[in-house]
């Protein structure tokens, strides 16, 4: 149960500047999760944490306790990586039971908690296994369990998900939602996919080429994303965004979609023209006229079960929208209408939240 | 990485870096400074004389004949192994139902001591006794002609290492993705051309290794030689490993025989840097 | 199109090149053993090829008149001691080269394989000095020495590619869960590389049963002689004893053809890896 401090953490690979400037607290017992595309840093920092790596400039607190001399051995960290790096020789008891063993635990005292922490994961037939014999999803559990049962201080968790298919994955993010709100251990969690992020995670950091360009709870990075970066990148599908002249400051009036648009805003823009944005569920189809009755062509339509996301053609814009399952078909005329109240508006030149 | 991990690093070195030094780092040098001294070993004579014993050898008769045999049995035997050892590994790069005791088989002259494979050549070279001559119907005197003895004793070598030549050609093949060879039947290449065109250029590679091992390594015979022929008749096949090692241990000139291996460990050092850069070409 | 009389013929010229290759490999041992089985009286006849009364006679005069049996031991005791200790301190270097952060790392491989291109006869001189100086003349430990030496560039290099393929989170994964890197070595990466271990350990058995010219120098005794020398020096007074030759010859090959049909798999891995690398 431990405090994790970034104070101004800097990670370069000889010329690359993989982690920028990083400074954040995260907070005890808390599930705090790194989310970006590939190659933005979020794997380094885990390795920062846990010893692995040492920051080129800035410091890392456990505690408030700098444990820049701690091997990763003292750190008391424990970390479940993407391949699970099982011991391939041993079985799962002994791959479970080794954290232990190396701390010279007594024999029964292992047992014990090894069949602990079997049960609670649900592997407790699996012990006698080589891992080569398990599938992808036990396999997993066996790396959590091999985590777990140290009792660390914190998780660090590198995309443990990445390698199971779709079902597979829903199943074990419940699991470790659920593993956490046993143990209570702070956790961080690195991935790319930002729909685990949001449903697992107490606070998200978004990154992006070794900078957190937000970091808040999931509910508002997806209300109100600080950018462009983030708001096309949290949310899927992912949001609408376009080009929209001002045409008013006071009151704050813009021009898009062959419409004006009256969105709110607390910023105002450096120049005449805004990025703004909208998320495809906020936007509204329909064959009959709606009120602000704006029309366009659909383009394509993609049936998700009880609803579709249309691809409309606004005057040579793209529009994602949602509608009923079968309300529309391609090459229809329809209308569709924005919510308001619901527009995001970025300053054009530094892509910030207006 | 962290510094810890480092220290523990030179520590687990150590041990093969210090038998490794001592071994053969320590005596290199002493070769050399031996190569520049007259020294006998039991008659206690030990005079520094610079590079008096290089110049002799330049004069001597006896090193550059064995120099020249040592060129010709290296070309010849590696040669000939190159060419056999390719021939073996085609055949073997087939999967078929015995072939992992072929494999054994094969491997069986590679596996035996040197010295074992010259005796049984010695005896079946006899010219009396010998079944080759029985079997040819001749009576040729093989180890006993200054002609026949060089390539008796290239025979026996080829026929001890052809073995690991073809082995090493055989994993080489086998890295050859099958789907070129589909192609190039698609294409309509013969056997002869899919050879020239696919299989040799990817062989390359493992060719130049081959190579570089087997040419070093028949510049250094020594047991080949010494059993089979003991360097005669008449020095004939004399090898620079096999008249160091006389003239160091038969006549105990510990001085002059240092620079004749002096002269056996600077060519193989520069065979082994030509090949290197052969392949960083490749 | 290959027609099936083209199939035919290749199929027959393909197991006759086999018969050929194999016959060409195990001929001359065939001609050893059936001479062995000779008496002293028909060795020297040509024909019969075979013996028309094979005896023992060869086989039981080398293991009463001479100490061959000593020698078979000494070899033995050279090889396993020189493969224990190979390997003990090659496995060591090996993981420090793959997995523990050294600087220099590329240089002490160079100078590894560079050490395997030695010519044998350029260190033979000082080291028999030296040798002669601790008064490790006729001794098998010389031959360990020495042996294990030579050995290490072959250990090394093979077992330093088995400890690479060893995924890096696992050696991670070991060194957050507590263990020292001599703990990863032993409890981890050791069994993982257990088919490049016994490889190697084939492999340097092999070349230390085989090694003659430092034997031949170090050794002048039956006391510590090994196999080679004493195939290479049997002595003969007026006649050169050929049946006692073959018999002993078959005696030292037939453990060795025992190994290599058994171990044949690992062999060829390790040559292989050994050159592939290279």
């Amino acid at each position: 149960m431990v405090d994790i401090a970034l104070r101004g953490v800097w990670k370069s690979f000889g010329t690359a500047d993989v982690i920028r400037g990083l400074d954040l607290t995260i907070r005890d017992r808390e599930f705090f999760t790194f989310v970006g595309p590939s190659g933005c840093g979020k794997s380094t920092i885990l390795n920062l944490i846990a010893g692995l790596e040492e920051p080129t400039k800035g410091t890392i607190l456990f505690d408030s306790e700098p444990v820049a001399d701690l091997s990763p051995g003292r750190r008391d960290v424990a970390m479940v990586f993407q391949s699970y790096a099982l011991y391939p020789h041993m079985t799962v008891f002994e791959n479970i039971a080794f954290p232990l063993k190396v701390r010279k635990e007594r024999r029964e005292v292992v047992s014990r908690e090894v069949g602990r922490v079997a049960e609670l994961l649900g592997i407790g037939d699996q012990l006698g296994k080589l891992p080569r014999e398990l599938s992808g999803g036990q396999r997993q559990r066996v790396a959590l369990g091999r985590a777990i049962i140290r009792r660390p201080r914190a998780f660090l968790m590198d995309e443990p998900l990445s390698n199971l298919d779709a079902r597979l994955r829903m199943e074990m993010r419940a699991e470790i939602k659920k593993l956490h709100r046993e143990l209570g251990i702070t956790t961080v969690y690195v991935t790319h996919d930002q729909e685990e992020a949001m449903s697992l995670s107490d606070r998200v950091a978004v990154l992006s080429e070794g900078e957190v360009r937000q970091c808040s709870r999931p509910g508002e990075l997806y209300e109100r994303p600080a950018d462009v970066f983030v708001a096309g990148f949290i949310g899927s599908p992912p949001m609408n965004l376009f080009g929209a002249r001002v045409t008013s400051e006071e009151p704050f009036r813009i021009a898009a979609l062959g419409a004006v648009l009256s969105p709110d805003v607390s910023a105002a823009p450096s120049g005449g023209t805004v990025i703004a944005g909208i998320r495809p569920e906020d936007v509204e189809v329909d064959t009959r006229p709606l009120p602000g009755g704006l029309e366009a062509e659909v383009e394509l339509t993609e049936p998700v079960g009880p609803y579709e996301w249309v691809d409309l053609n606004v005057g040579g814009v793209r529009l994602r929208a949602r509608a009923e399952a079968g309300k529309v078909r391609a090459g229809q005329r329809v209308f569709f209408r924005v919510a308001e109240e619901r527009l995001h508006v970025f300053d054009a030149e530094t892509e910030k939240r207006l | 990485m962290n510094h810890r991990g480092a220290r523990s690093g030179y520590l687990f070195v150590l041990p093969a870096a210090a038998v490794l030094a001592f071994v053969t780092i320590y005596p290199l040098c002493h070769v050399f400074w031996l190569s520049l001294h007259r020294r006998l070993l039991i008659f206690d004579i030990h005079r520094f004389v610079a590079i008096d014993n290089y110049r002799f050898l330049l004069t001597d008769d006896r090193f550059l004949r064995s120099l020249w045999n040592t060129v010709y049995f290296t070309a010849t035997s590696v040669t000939l192994e190159l060419a056999i050892g390719l021939g073996l590994a085609l055949l073997l790069n087939r999967t078929f139902r015995y072939r992992g005791a072929v494999r054994a088989a094969i491997l069986i002259p590679w596996a035996i001591p040197t010295v074992v494979s010259a005796r049984m050549w010695e005896w079946m070279y006899n010219t009396d006794f010998g079944i080759l001559n029985h079997l040819l119907g001749v009576k040729v005197n093989w180890l006993g002609s200054p002609f026949w003895a060089m390539n008796a004793a290239v025979f026996m070598d080829v026929w001890k290492t052809t073995p690991f030549v073809a082995l090493l050609l055989t994993a080489g093949l086998q890295v050859i993705p099958r789907e070129l060879y589909q192609a190039a039947s698609i294409d309509g290449a013969g056997p002869w051309l899919v050879f020239r065109r696919i299989t040799l250029p990817l062989l390359r590679p493992m060719i130049l290794v081959v190579l570089l091992f087997r040419t070093i390594d028949a510049f250094r015979v020594f047991d080949a030689v010494y059993v089979l022929t003991g360097g005669g008749p008449a020095n004939t096949t004399e090898t620079l490993s096999v008249y160091a090692y006389k003239v160091l241990f038969q006549t105990l000139q510990f001085g002059y025989g240092s620079t004749i291996s002096m002269v056996v460990f600077a060519c193989v050092a520069a065979i082994s840097v030509f090949y290197v850069r052969l392949f960083r070409r490749s | 199109m290959v027609t099936g009389s083209q199939k035919g013929i290749r199929s027959v010229l393909f197991w006759a090149g086999l018969v050929a290759a194999v016959a060409y490999c195990l001929g001359p041992f065939v001609w050893q053993f059936i001479t062995s089985l000779k008496p002293a009286a028909e060795l020297t006849m040509l024909p019969p090829v075979l013996p028309t009364r094979p005896v023992l006679e060869n086989y039981r005069s080398v293991f009463a008149a001479r100490p061959f049996l000593r020698i078979i031991l000494n070899s033995l005791v050279v090889a396993s001691g020189t493969t224990f200790f190979s390997l003990a301190i090659g496995s060591l270097a090996a993981f420090a080269l793959a997995r523990l952060p050294l600087r220099g790392r590329h240089i002490f491989l160079a100078f590894v394989l560079s050490v395997s291109m030695f010519p044998p006869i350029a260190t033979v001189s000082p080291l028999y000095i030296v040798i002669r100086f601790l008064g490790l003349r006729d001794t098998l430990t010389a031959l360990v020495i020495t042996y294990t030496t030579f050995s290490l560039p072959l250990t090394i290099w093979i077992l330093t590619n088995f400890f690479r393929e060893v995924p890096r989170e696992i050696y991670l994964a070991a060194l957050l869960d507590g263990c020292t890197p001599f703990q990863i070595f032993y409890r981890i990466f050791l069994p993982l590389a257990a088919p490049g271990l016994s490889a190697t350990a084939i492999l340097v058995f092999i070349f230390s049963w085989n090694e003659f010219l430092f034997a031949l120098t170090f050794t002048s005794t039956a006391a510590s002689r090994t196999i080679p020398v004493a195939i290479a020096l049997f002595p003969g007074v007026h006649e050169v004893p050929w049946g006692e030759i073959a018999a002993a010859s078959v005696v030292v090959t037939v453990p060795v053809v025992v190994l290599v049909f058994v171990f044949q798999r690992r062999i060829v891995e390790g040559l292989t890896m050994g050159a592939m690398k290279g």
